[in-house]
Parts: structure tokens; C-alpha cells; sequence
């Protein structure tokens, strides 16, 4: 199970070939996805084509890109050229193909990295579980009973599963945090506005983002300054940044309630290897997931009212009951929660002005059972589905950029935490990052029974 | 079939979200046995949207709503 650059690396110095690599891994996602229904699409072919053309362009001499020969994988809400972008529906399976790669691929590619295929997610990606009615449950490959979060669940699984060593996903409220704390990898969500979602199905304009998944933090940070503009770029300074004095700020209060005693001591780990001061209050987070959870509701039943009215019964009956509620949000709540997301803006903004990085549970829980309702938080049950975003939701409402991280705790289930920066300093949490995973405390492990 | 309340959504009484539910139904043409579901999310919202009316009360306007949002 090979990273990202390590396998770049191999392609580079002629160790290896990329059509070995991507021969591999096309044998590694026919063996074990069947158990794990990651994959919704591969692309067997094309990227086979892919590989021969890059070795044959490395052996005339071409300049090997930062992740040559890396295969990866998307969430099927991206624009693959001439294939269908899914979104998780079926309504969508008669749309026409894409006609060109969204630009997050395209860029990926232009670095060598060679598409595989598509992964499973929530319809329409409104969801934390990836059980989706259409294409079947994706598992975890920690424990196949349970999920694998979502709604980038497919992409989280097959980078945990070491089928790719690198996916990509979109995070609205959480969804690629909460599958990768539940599988127990990296993810990033940028800040709201950095990466490009041109050619990313949309659910809620106002707080959608798109970020990769990896196995370690360079294999993330290698994405990121592939995927980010030429000046956005944090490989070149982490290293002084990962070593120099880190202001680290454990929030407390919303982020810690109901919290399962292992979440709660994943995140003292963490906390406490970085010299962080406990118990930080971000006043106003209930809210801001309260205003998330509302705008949501709403951007997302006006972008599928018509299908809502014509074609109910083609959708996953989860998303269809929420979204239907959805078209009855009146405008006054829709503003309240635009109005309530500035406040929080610049209180975080305050909150900043003493830490560098503040850190917080990735979920409230490891990962529930497939089919599992509901959970029991503080003593009490409440659904699954509406509480595993509990505490990514208020951050992303506010689009601050996030390293979702998975503790290293062998032997039980993943669990993990967000390093939480200021707007564009996407450095700061990949530095915070890198001195925990150089500490120990947060790795990516491998599942067993896998590649 | 009721009308709409005309008080404010974070206002209203979980009793309410069933009007609410009957109209959605009506406007999206929802049979019956589909209603609970809807109004059970309506709940919820409701549920948010009295937690967010009460963060916000006794602050001043935050200037016309925008969807444009900058972190």
C-alpha cells in the first residue's frame, strides 16, 4: 500500500512502470471492492491508456509531473469527459456525458496522476453515511458492518483500503471530514473559494468545497498544491512552518458535548502533543450549525424543486423527505442564518487572534452501523443521519480550511480530529498536521484484509 | 386545509409543522402516506431555526442579506 509519492517517486526513477501501477490497481479494485462498493465506475481502459501513454512520454524524455503514475479516483459528482456525472441519483443516469474533465481532474492529470474511476457517495451528496438507496451501502474497510461516513464515503473507503492513494471529494456540512474520520485517513477541506468546483455537481451553492483524501499528510499537501493556484501553493515553506512555534487552541463547549469517551481522548492526544490550551469556547457554533443545517435544507430544495415536483419517486427516499421540507424554509430564516453567518465569521476571526490552529473532534462517534438510526449522545438517542456533522457543520458555514486527521489509536475504530486554520492559511493546518503525524499521534492505518 | 401561520417560522408550535406538511403536500403533490416524513423534517427545522432566532435576538441588523458570502 504504497503512497502517492512513493509511487511517483518509483514511476520517476524507473523502478516501476505506470502501467504496472495502474495494472495493479485495477486487480486490487476488482479483488476487494466488492466488499466495500467504493467504486461506482471504472475506468479500466482509459486508464490503462492513460499509463502507456505517460511511460511511453517519460521514455522519450518528458518531464515527470509531481504525481506521475499516481492513480486516483472522484467522487461521481465530478465531471469525468464522456461520462455521465451521477451525483449519487438516478435521475441523473439518462444526462448526457460530460464533456470534459472538471478542472480539479484536469489539474491532477497535467501532474501525471491517472483517473481509475468514480466513487459511491450520498445521493446528491446530503447525507453523512453513504447508504445510498440506488448503488448500495459503502463500507468501512475498518469493520465491513459499518459506514464509512459520507457523503464522500466511496472516496474515503478506497483511500483507506489502499485501492488508490489519493480521491477526491466535496464537503458541504462535513462530507469529506466525517468519512475521513470514520475511515481513518486525511482529508482537506480548503477554504471556501480555493479550489475550483467548476465541473462539481452543486448542492448548496453557498457552502459547497471540494478536497482530496490521502494517507499521509505530503500525499495531501502534494494534491493540494497540484489542485490550488500557482500562489496558494504550502509545499515549499511547510517544513519552517511545521517546525516553528505553533499556537494551538482545543475547543471545548459545542465541540466536546455528547462526545464518546474515545473521541473525547483522541482529541486530549492530539491536543496535548501540540501544546494546546483546553477547553477554548467558540461562542455561537450551535447556532452556526443550526444556520447550516437551515441554508442547506433550503439551497438544496430550490436547485432540485423541479425534480422534486416531477420525479419524487426517483429519489433516495432520505434526501427526498428532507428536501420536500426544504421548499416550505420561508426567506426570513434564509436571511437570518445569511445574517448569523457573518457574526460567526468575525467571532472566529477573534477566536484566531490568539491561536495559530484550533483542533475539535472530526465526529461525535466512530463509525455507526450500516442501517443504524439513531445513536446515543449525552443519554439521549438522536439520529445518525442529522448528528454526525455536528461538529464539522459550523466550521465549514463559515468556509475556514480543515485537515481532518486520523488519530492513531490501533486496534479500535478510527476516529479523528480537525486542525482548523484561518481563511486561506490552509499552511497552518497542513503544518500543525505534519508535527502530529512526525509525533505519532495521527497516522493512517492500514485496515486488515486489504491491499 | 388551514392556512399558512403568518408569525414568524421560529415562532411557530410543532402543531404548526403539520399545516405546513399538508400544504407542501398539496403544492408537491404528496400522497398521504408520505406527509409524516415531511413533517417530522419540518420539526427538525423548526428546531434549528428557534435556536438560530434566539442567537440573534437583541443583535443589531446585519445589513441586507447577501449570498455572497467571503471567509
Amino acid at each position: 500500500m504504497k503512497g502517492a509519492l512513493e509511487i511517483a517517486a518509483d514511476v520517476k526513477a524507473g523502478r516501476t512502470s505506470a502501467e504496472a501501477v495502474i495494472r495493479q490497481t485495477l486487480a486490487d479494485i476488482e479483488q476487494y471492492n466488492p466488499a466495500l462498493n467504493a467504486f461506482t465506475l471504472v475506468l479500466a481502459d482509459q486508464a490503462l491508456a492513460d499509463a502507456r501513454r505517460l511511460d511511453g512520454a517519460l521514455a522519450s524524455g518528458a518531464v515527470a509531473g509531481v504525481l506521475a503514475g499516481v492513480p486516483f479516483a472522484v467522487k461521481n459528482l465530478f465531471d469525468i469527459q464522456g461520462v455521465t456525472t451521477l451525483a449519487g441519483s438516478i435521475i441523473r443516469r439518462d444526462a448526457p456525458p460530460a464533456t470534459r474533465d472538471a478542472p480539479l481532474i484536469a489539474r491532477l492529470k497535467a501532474a501525471g496522476a491517472i483517473l481509475v474511476g468514480a466513487l459511491n457517495m450520498d445521493e446528491f451528496a446530503y447525507g453523512f453515511v453513504t447508504e445510498n438507496a440506488h448503488y448500495g451501502p459503502t463500507h468501512n474497510p475498518h469493520d465491513l458492518a459499518r459506514v464509512a461516513g459520507g457523503s464522500s464515503g466511496g472516496s474515503a473507503s478506497a483511500t483507506a483500503a489502499g485501492l488508490v492513494p489519493l480521491a477526491l471529494g466535496s464537503d458541504t456540512n462535513g462530507s469529506i471530514r466525517v468519512p475521513a474520520g470514520l475511515c481513518g485517513v486525511f482529508g482537506l477541506k480548503a477554504t471556501f473559494g480555493r479550489l475550483d468546483r467548476e465541473g462539481v455537481f452543486p448542492f448548496v451553492d453557498s457552502l459547497d468545497h471540494a478536497g482530496p483524501f490521502a494517507r499521509s499528510v505530503a500525499d495531501l499537501v502534494a494534491a493540494y498544491d497540484v489542485m490550488a493556484d500557482p500562489g496558494a501553493a504550502v509545499g515549499p515553506n511547510l517544513e519552517a512552518l511545521a517546525a516553528g512555534p505553533l499556537r494551538v487552541g482545543v475547543l471545548g463547549g459545542w465541540f466536546t458535548e455528547g462526545a464518546f469517551p474515545e473521541v473525547l481522548e483522541s482529541l486530549a492526544l492530539a491536543g496535548e502533543a501540540l501544546g494546546g490550551t483546553f477547553g477554548v469556547e467558540l461562542p455561537g457554533a450551535e447556532a452556526a450549525r443550526s444556520a447550516a443545517f437551515c441554508l442547506t435544507n433550503y439551497e438544496g430544495a430550490q436547485l432540485h424543486a423541479a425534480d422534486i415536483l416531477a420525479r419524487a419517486r426517483e429519489f433516495d427516499p432520505a434526501v427526498r423527505d428532507r428536501l420536500r421540507a426544504g421548499t416550505m424554509v420561508p426567506n426570513d430564516v434564509v436571511n437570518l442564518a445569511r445574517a448569523w453567518r457573518i457574526v460567526f465569521r468575525n467571532e472566529l476571526k477573534c477566536s484566531f487572534a490568539g491561536y495559530d490552529v484550533l483542533l475539535a473532534p472530526t465526529t461525535p462517534c466512530p463509525a455507526p452501523l450500516i442501517g443504524q438510526a439513531t445513536m446515543m449522545l449525552d443519554g439521549q438517542p438522536v439520529s445518525v443521519r442529522r448528528n454526525l456533522g455536528a461538529y464539522t457543520q459550523p466550521i465549514s458555514f463559515v468556509g475556514l480550511p480543515v485537515v481532518a486527521a486520523p488519530v492513531n489509536r490501533p486496534g479500535i475504530l478510527p476516529v479523528g480530529v480537525q486542525i482548523i486554520a484561518p481563511a486561506w492559511r490552509e499552511d497552518l493546518a497542513f503544518a500543525a498536521a505534519l508535527r502530529l503525524e512526525r509525533l505519532g499521534v495521527v497516522a493512517a492505518h492500514p485496515p486488515e484484509g486489504f491491499t | 386545509m388551514k392556512p399558512a401561520p403568518e408569525r414568524p417560522f421560529w415562532d411557530l408550535d410543532e402543531a404548526d409543522m403539520s399545516t405546513l406538511a399538508a400544504i407542501a403536500g398539496e403544492r408537491l403533490s404528496i400522497g398521504p402516506d408520505d406527509l409524516p416524513a415531511v413533517e417530522e423534517n419540518l420539526r427538525v427545522l423548526l428546531g434549528h431555526a428557534r435556536i438560530l432566532a434566539v442567537a440573534m435576538a437583541g443583535r443589531p441588523p446585519a445589513g441586507p442579506p447577501s449570498e455572497a458570502f467571503e471567509p
